[in-house]
């Protein structure tokens, strides 16, 4: 399914409590976005919601498990069960993570259970498009990788996340999802907290053609001292905001997405948050101006 | 040992040693390590809703941390995490206190399956194979979410008495299963999970339809798992046929040459 991008699209994440909202509800928002793994059972109750869906909505379907960057290959049966799901919805994006997941432990894979940074180093985007070549050869179809929050970095990398990025674009063709809270995470917790600057720094790296989707949250503040935790579990705060009017000012219509997985609200708060997004990008793109 | 390598095991494992080698910042670790468990935590208690409803979550907290140290997830599916869970229990210090917590794990599992489990209804036009073949020749496919759980615990009440919509049912069930568990002759009972549209359910059945039903599953001809009954007068194959095709039991009927 192809959607025309005249006009700036948004969405929000769909998730358990929202079904019967998303069916019933008349149409606010221009996409949903689903976590694939959510929906890698063979049937019952939430596929079938997800189907009913697929026919009022172009779907999303954001990973959160494949662990591109790991070391480990992707296990068989992870790609067989996404795969089975991307033919049967037909997402118009397809988005994961610059993270790895997979491991040995004692001789056996295991799974992180989270998203764990990666070494940003020419090896490991070697690696890297490996995988991504690999899964979009087997999907058909191109992927979207997004920056992560990080809570530790490797001291070996030697390129920034946003020339990684933009490297793995270049070379693999796969698109990049900005995802503006984890800059300002990452901004917060090991920049100094200059947040607009972390910002403009990291999209002024990424070529103009090379972003596909924006995502925007809100992190809840930690106790002073602690690192803030990426926990999409408050409304979009005003300097991801104004990181989103920047990004807008660069990359143009991206299709946006409001996240939301804690502490969820009801669904007339999420659609006010991307109807604030919908108004600002629509606000910048009226005075057509890009960076 | 690289750099992914060191710090899934530094999250998985507290090791000083491996902590100093790899430079990493505990910091960061410990944010990853309170992420798992979280997330572990959140899948368990979606797939194993009895056993979190029926555990103190200090206690839960700390019998998802042992889980996650003894089986690690390995799919990339939280959905898929735990096969090994209600074996866990069985042999974990809790179920000395509380000995029917595995068996209630087993059933929450089961559950959790035919929940998720591939969307199969009756194909009405097999039916005819009970009209054109002799039952020595006919098999019966059960529906892909149909579990039989053998227990001495009353499974279903403690189930019914925690999920049940309704509240008066939660409390009738909650009274079954405190005067089963309190009485002292505990027999052996064969429960059924089936998923008759969406949401599953569970019974328990008589001595004669586990025995049939445990026989069609084992994939015995019709006239094998008849037989299996005969000495028992309660079992009608008419009436059990008419419940099993409105409870959503049978996927279908196959005429094989024995």
């Amino acid at each position: 399914m192809s959607v025309k991008n005249n006009n700036i699209l948004i969405g929000v994440g769909l998730r358990h409590p929202h079904f019967t909202d998303v069916l019933t509800q008349p149409k606010q928002v221009d996409f949903v976005e689903v976590h694939s793994e959510n929906f890698f059972g063979e049937g019952g109750a939430a596929l079938s919601v997800l189907k009913q869906t697929r026919e009022r909505y172009p779907i999303s379907l954001h990973s959160t498990s494949m662990g591109l960057g790991s070391r480990e290959e992707i296990p068989q049966d992870y790609l067989y069960r996404l795969k089975k799901l991307t033919q049967m919805i037909d997402p118009f994006l397809m988005s994961e993570h610059a993270c790895f997941t997979w491991g040995q432990q004692q001789g056996q894979l295991i799974h992180s259970g989270d998203l764990l940074p990666i070494e940003h180093t020419h090896a490991s985007l070697d690696r890297m498009c490996m995988q991504v070549d690999r899964v979009q050869s087997l999907l058909g179809r191109e992927l979207i990788i997004e920056n992560v929050s990080a809570y530790l970095h490797f001291a070996q990398s030697h390129l920034s996340e946003a020339a990684f990025l933009a490297a793995l674009s270049q070379r693999t063709g796969a698109k990049i999802l900005l995802d503006i809270n984890n800059i300002a995470v990452n901004s917060l917790n090991f920049e100094g907290g200059d947040i607009a600057q972390s910002i403009a720094n990291y999209i002024k790296v990424l070529p103009i053609d090379s972003v596909a989707q924006i995502h925007l949250a809100g992190s809840s503040l930690p106790a002073t001292g602690e690192f803030v935790i990426d926990d999409h579990a408050c409304p979009v705060s005003d300097q991801v905001w104004q990181g989103y009017e920047q990004a807008i000012q660069r990359f143009g219509a991206v299709p946006t997405l409001i996240e939301w997985d804690n502490d969820l609200p009801t669904w007339s708060i999420l659609i006010a948050e991307a109807d604030k997004a919908r108004a600002l990008a629509n606000s910048i793109l009226a005075k057509g101006e890009r960076q | 040992m690289n750099e992914q390598q060191s710090l899934l095991t530094l999250i998985y494992n507290d090791n000083p040693t491996l902590l100093a080698e790899s430079g990493l910042d505990i910091r960061g670790i410990t944010i990853y390590r309170r992420n798992l468990l979280a997330n572990a935590q959140r899948a368990l208690s979606i797939t194993f809703p009895t056993i979190f409803q029926l555990l103190d979550s200090d206690v839960s907290e700390d019998l998802v941390q042992q889980f996650l140290a003894l089986c690690p997830p390995s799919q990339g599916d939280w959905g898929q995490w735990g096969e090994e869970f209600s074996h866990f229990i069985a042999t974990s210090q809790i179920a000395y206190d509380y000995p029917y917590l595995p068996d209630c794990a087993m059933l929450d599992w089961h559950i959790h399956h035919a929940l998720h489990g591939v969307d199969q209804l009756i194909d009405h036009a097999s039916l005819q194979r009970l009209g054109d073949s002799e039952p020595e020749h006919i098999k019966v496919q059960l529906n892909k979410n149909v579990a039989l759980i053998t227990s001495k615990y009353p499974i279903n009440d403690i189930f019914y008495a925690h999920h049940h919509s309704e509240d008066s049912q939660r409390k009738s069930a909650m009274l079954r299963a405190k005067e089963t568990l309190t009485s002292s002759v505990n027999a052996e009972q064969v429960f059924m999970v089936f998923r008759p549209e969406f949401q599953p359910k569970v019974i328990t059945l008589t001595e004669s339809e586990s025995i049939f039903v445990n026989a069609l599953q084992q994939q015995k001809s019709l006239a094998d798992a008849l037989d299996a009954v005969s000495h028992l007068n309660d079992f009608s194959f008419e009436n059990w046929l008419l419940t099993a095709i409105e409870q959503n039991l049978i996927y279908q009927f196959k005429a094989e040459q024995l």
